[in-house]
């Protein structure tokens, strides 16, 4: 399949959007990127885009710092890449795979970086693929590994299997009730780490969270994968039971809500991204349940919250905008992915 | 006032929940912006100064009561394939290079126990290493059941996995003694 995860239907079924898997691994040759000189790092970088590319034929180098700040934001927005990643002035690589679902980072805090996303439920199968990625690479050059610890990282909380595995979930009804008061507090004791994927902690847009695991060491991959499957679960039982007690006990209010958020969305001249994320998160809500009878929009519902950030909308728009433009450029493309 | 720079007004306010409990992060815009990876969003000053400062008293004598044992190394000892010191990975929250992991093994030894709550890799491994790393994690778990096997006075347990140890390590010098992590000296 060679469509970017967002784009396929899965997206728009249930509460996990997206499975993602990054693994973290040093090149023992050179020191780590905090001792990295630059003549050290143009040779990490080339050694490591071609042990990448030989590796496998599907990875496309990519000039990242040849980049406008636009197209840069464009990459962030999508997870592509990290902030980290473009911080500091050290040589560095990206590749990615054609359909941008497998990516490699090169010199971020940690010399190699590989990720893996999948569209729904697919944890395994992506670190399957990063696994897989991980194996060719290391044919070609040797990873600093240590016996008892496992992968060395240039930070401790990633020693071990370098594995951080990540669900990104979409949970409207526990973020109008118990969310942030006794989900997160109870949650996060089984080793879990969860926020907002846009915007700010307990409260992120469109109740849009990234649900990963803390610990990297002391449990294999597979184990690391389960225990997350297993709090995911119970999280989205939450959610699950959260819907239908609203359904049962306020469904006027349910019902005004997703109409609300579509009349707004299909009418408003003006619309900051927050107010966006929130309506359309209301709106995934109403064709889950059933709600929303309207015709569905030609893009799925994560790919619109994608599209009106503000690097999409200035990407897409060809030039920079102020915020004002933005919030009237994101008004005119909902109404008209809405309309059509 | 952001938390991070402390130069800019905080704009931006977020919480996240570790181990159940809250941890409040105000940062300004341009900080904000920089913190996406989820370990990063509660700064690692933040996790790893109690148990660093824990370190120092253990083993630096820092704060130690009077009339305490002297320290029981200097303070001052840098990594020797990077030259990174032990305070300044204090501060920095990263660590130089592979070596460091034994230039400051105590201390890391403490700080894997203490944030990932094991010391002990348990995933996938370089197939370079051959077979030879799961002979390694065969002997070290058959030796750990010989010591309980000897404090339970269960002699003929332990007889069984002495042999069974003798085996493994004979067989892991066929295969070429292929010793996945041969101390590891300077490199440069």
């Amino acid at each position: 399949m060679n469509t970017p995860w967002y784009q396929e239907a899965v997206t728009d079924e249930n509460e996990i959007l997206s499975s993602r898997v990054r693994l973290a691994r040093n090149i023992k040759k050179y020191p780590f990127r905090r001792k990295l000189s630059t003549t050290n790092a143009n040779d990490l970088v080339a050694e490591a885009t071609d042990a990448v590319t030989s590796a496998s034929g599907f990875f496309r180098p990519l000039d990242i710092g040849g980049l406008g700040k636009t197209e840069q934001t464009v990459f962030l927005e999508k997870h592509i890449i990290s902030p980290e990643f473009l911080n500091g002035n050290l040589p560095k690589g990206l590749l990615i795979s054609d359909n941008q679902n497998i990516s490699v980072m090169i010199n971020e805090e940690d010399h190699v970086r590989i990720q893996s996303v999948k569209a729904g439920d697919c944890l395994e199968n992506a670190f399957e693929t990063a696994s897989q990625i991980d194996d060719l690479i290391e044919e070609r050059v040797e990873f600093a590994f240590h016996t008892d610890y496992g992968y060395l990282t240039a930070c401790p909380t990633n020693t071990g299997t370098g594995l951080r595995a990540s669900y990104m979930i979409h949970l409207p009804c526990l973020s109008k009730s118990d969310m942030p008061t006794n989900v997160l507090p109870q949650i996060t004791k089984f080793g879990v780490a969860i926020r907002g994927i846009y915007g700010e902690g307990t409260a992120p847009m469109g109740s849009i969270y990234q649900i990963s695991n803390q610990n990297t060491l002391g449990k294999s991959e597979h184990d690391i994968i389960l225990g997350l499957q297993n709090v995911t679960q119970t999280v989205i039982a939450r959610e699950q039971h959260a819907r239908q007690k609203l359904l049962t006990s306020s469904k006027p209010y349910m019902e005004d809500l997703v109409h609300r958020a579509y009349g707004v969305l299909t009418n408003a001249r003006l619309i900051s991204a927050k107010e966006a994320m929130d309506l359309l998160s209301d709106i995934r809500l109403g064709y889950i349940t059933g709600i929303l009878d309207k015709p569905r929009p030609s893009k799925h519902i994560y790919q619109i919250m994608m599209e009106i950030q503000p690097g999409h909308l200035q990407r897409n728009a060809g030039t920079e905008m102020t915020e004002q433009e933005r919030d009237i450029t994101r008004a005119k493309y909902l109404r008209e992915i809405f309309e059509q | 006032m952001c938390n991070k720079c402390q130069k800019n007004p905080a704009s931006v306010h977020m919480q996240q929940f570790l181990n159940g409990q809250k941890v409040e992060l105000h940062l300004c815009q341009e900080c904000a912006f920089k913190i996406d990876n989820p370990e990063m969003l509660v700064s690692l000053e933040n996790i790893f100064k109690g148990i660093l400062d824990q370190i120092n008293t253990n083993f630096y004598g820092h704060s130690a009561a009077p009339g305490a044992p002297p320290p029981m190394r200097p303070p001052a000892k840098a990594c020797s394939r990077c030259g990174m010191t032990f305070n300044k990975f204090k501060t920095g929250g990263r660590l130089g290079c592979d070596i460091c992991y034994q230039s400051f093994s105590k201390e890391v030894e403490l700080l894997l126990k203490n944030v990932q709550g094991s010391t002990r890799h348990e995933g996938k491994y370089p197939r370079r290493m051959g077979a030879g790393i799961l002979t390694q994690r065969q002997v070290t778990e058959l030796r750990a059941q010989l010591k309980k096997s000897i404090e339970d006075e269960n002699f003929e347990e332990a007889a069984r996995l002495r042999d069974c140890i003798k085996e493994l390590e004979a067989q892991e010098k066929d295969l070429g003694g292929s010793t996945p992590n041969p101390p590891q000296g300077d490199e440069r």
